[in-house]
């Protein structure tokens, strides 16, 4: 009886992983292969080492690409969780207008990316942009912000907008968590004489704790691997100003002379990826059982 | 004085959505303008003179109905995948007791984690060899793939806190394990079905980067994609005709979210908060 349900249970499993390693984890092998020779995509290859990989760090583009992801990929999953969680917690309130609220907060998130791009180029142009027009009737020339033309600005244009783009579904989350906190306890705590703030950092902060790792995951990953907006605001423009490891990626995977370069930045795309979430949820981890075990 | 915090505050929290809906108002309005009256006055009311032409504008420019049904279909395929198969896996690594199985997990958890991206080179060639590349068949397998591992994790969250008892009825009554997860599991997991299809549908209806390297736009346009490769070129130069064409892209998704509004929020927020 055991053994069928078993057997049933890998009949279950078997399509969709067949396809997950076809599609998603035999190609990511092939790209660290690939990666430590001087393939160009058609005909033979032969192994190099390293080299490609200590060519790409001599390029200043992808370096500057590098650090600006992980810049904009912590950035943005810190900003979305500060912002998400602050307004779960106003919306848990019981305010009357709560389910308006909610959705109107939610739908940045369902808004295509070309469209939320074309929406707010639209918007932050530089000289003919309503925001701008609007701070130089207000503050003169003066004013007048460079928002996607400027190298110096364009991140901070892009993690506002990825922000923007992202919290929806991070600030749902937090006000379901919000929710499976016991109000009797919330109320024991203070009734002990304990603050607001003291109830908040020391039973809601460790209820929600799952929540915050699940929200924090999903900042992280769809900052790191940012593409769409980049490419369709700017183009990764000013002069390679907002590109991301992912538009990198793109650019050297048409390209022929630089496709294993490509390669490279996708496993150190990886990396960077595994890496910095894997260390996060040992970090989760490690909180949650201080907090809630001990 | 409590009273009056209170409304202040739900003020500060309206006045916040109010800026956070500002495209989106933009879009609405707009739309249903010509292009010197945007220019002139773009966060005014529109006087309707113009009525639907900017959209019926875009609708014969864009080709949009090839590009709504091949989105379509993309998602469609990619749902079934996604979603469907990856329930039956979350059946067998949430609830069959053997460490294999629990173990799987663990590595469909890693799987999300795994950006798309990195694969997108190897993705490329693969499909070639496989006689998939342009078709939408290929695409959607990568959809899959990619969009499965979210789904299994959802879905285990969400079957672990079904009771054991149900099932080991079924099984001592004589019921296969298919019977099982179709009669008794199924029924109970369709809340986060529906949420995970329409978060995941959402996901591949507005994605540009898969499409734009593994399509060529002529003969497979998805909605981004033509979205994009239409006023790439043109620029701002007639902000009624990109309103327009804004709106016919935004539409379906909007329709989709709203009708499901209530429904897909709640199963969203149980899957996330106990898995």
């Amino acid at each position: 009886m055991q053994r069928k349900i078993y057997l049933s249970g890998l009949v279950f499993m078997a399509p969709i992983t067949i396809i997950i390693f076809v599609f998603l984890v035999y190609p990511i092998l092939q790209s660290m292969f690939y990666s430590l020779t001087d393939w160009t995509g058609v005909g033979g290859y032969r192994f190099i080492g390293l080299s490609n990989y200590t060519d790409i760090f001599k390029d200043e583009g992808f370096t500057d690409a590098l650090k600006r992801t992980l810049f904009i990929g912590l950035t943005t999953a810190v900003l979305a969780n500060l912002f998400g969680l602050f307004f779960a917690v106003l919306l848990d309130q019981s305010l009357k207008t709560k389910n308006v609220l909610r959705a109107l907060f939610y739908i940045p998130n369902v808004i295509p990316t070309v469209v939320a791009a074309f929406v707010w180029r639209y918007i932050l142009d530089s000289n003919t942009g309503m925001l701008n027009k609007g701070l130089v009737a207000l503050f003169g020339e003066k004013g007048s912000i460079l928002w996607l033309d400027s190298p110096d600005y364009v991140v901070y244009t892009i993690i506002g907008i990825t922000v923007w783009a992202m919290w929806g579904p991070i600030l749902i989350i937090y006000l379901a968590a919000l929710q499976g906190v016991p109000h009797e306890m919330k109320e024991a705590m203070m009734i002990d004489g304990a603050t607001k703030r003291q109830s908040f950092v020391h039973l809601t902060l460790p209820m929600i704790a799952p929540g915050i790792t699940v929200n924090v995951l999903i900042g992280l990953a769809n900052g790191l691997r940012i593409f769409d907006l980049p490419f369709a605001l700017t183009g990764g423009g000013p002069a390679g100003a907002s590109e991301t490891l992912s538009v990198k990626i793109y650019r050297y995977a048409f390209s022929s002379t630089e496709l294993s370069y490509g390669l490279s930045a996708s496993f150190i795309l990886t990396v960077i990826a595994l890496v910095v979430t894997f260390f996060f949820i040992a970090l989760s981890r490690k909180y949650e059982k201080g907090t809630i075990g001990g | 004085m409590r009273q009056k915090r209170h409304l202040l505050l739900e003020l500060g929290v309206i006045l916040l959505a109010v800026i956070v809906s500002v495209p989106l108002y933009l879009v609405l309005i707009n739309a249903f303008k010509p292009h010197p009256e945007i220019v002139k006055h773009p966060l005014s009311f529109p006087r309707f003179e113009v009525g639907f032409d900017n959209m019926v504008n875009a609708f014969e420019k864009m080709d949009i109905v090839k590009a709504y049904g091949t989105t379509f279909a993309i998602g469609a395929v990619a749902m079934f995948i996604a979603v469907g198969l990856g329930a039956l896996a979350a059946y067998a690594v949430s609830r069959l007791k053997h460490p294999f199985f629990s173990s799987m997990y663990w590595f469909y958890t890693a799987c999300i984690l795994i950006p798309i991206q990195s694969a997108l080179i190897p993705l490329v060639l693969l499909l070639r060899d496989l006689h998939l590349q342009n078709s939408i068949f290929g695409i959607s397998f990568i959809y899959g793939a990619m969009l499965a591992p979210f789904c299994i994790f959802m879905y285990s969250g969400f079957m672990r806190s079904i009771p054991y008892e149900l099932e080991e009825s079924a099984y001592l009554d004589g019921c296969s394990t298919f019977r099982t997860f179709f009669q008794i599991i199924l029924p109970l997991i369709l809340p986060v079905t529906a949420s995970l299809i329409i978060v995941q549908f959402i996901s591949v209806w507005n994605d540009l980067q898969l499409p734009l390297v593994l399509l060529n736009s002529v003969d497979h346009p998805t909605v981004s994609i033509s979205l994009y490769k239409f006023f790439a070129s043109r620029n701002m130069s007639d902000l009624s005709l990109l309103f327009g064409g804004i709106m016919l892209t935004l539409l379906p998704i909007m329709i989709l979210f709203i009708s499901f509004q209530r429904y897909f929020v709640k199963g969203l927020s149980t899957g996330a908060v106990k898995g």
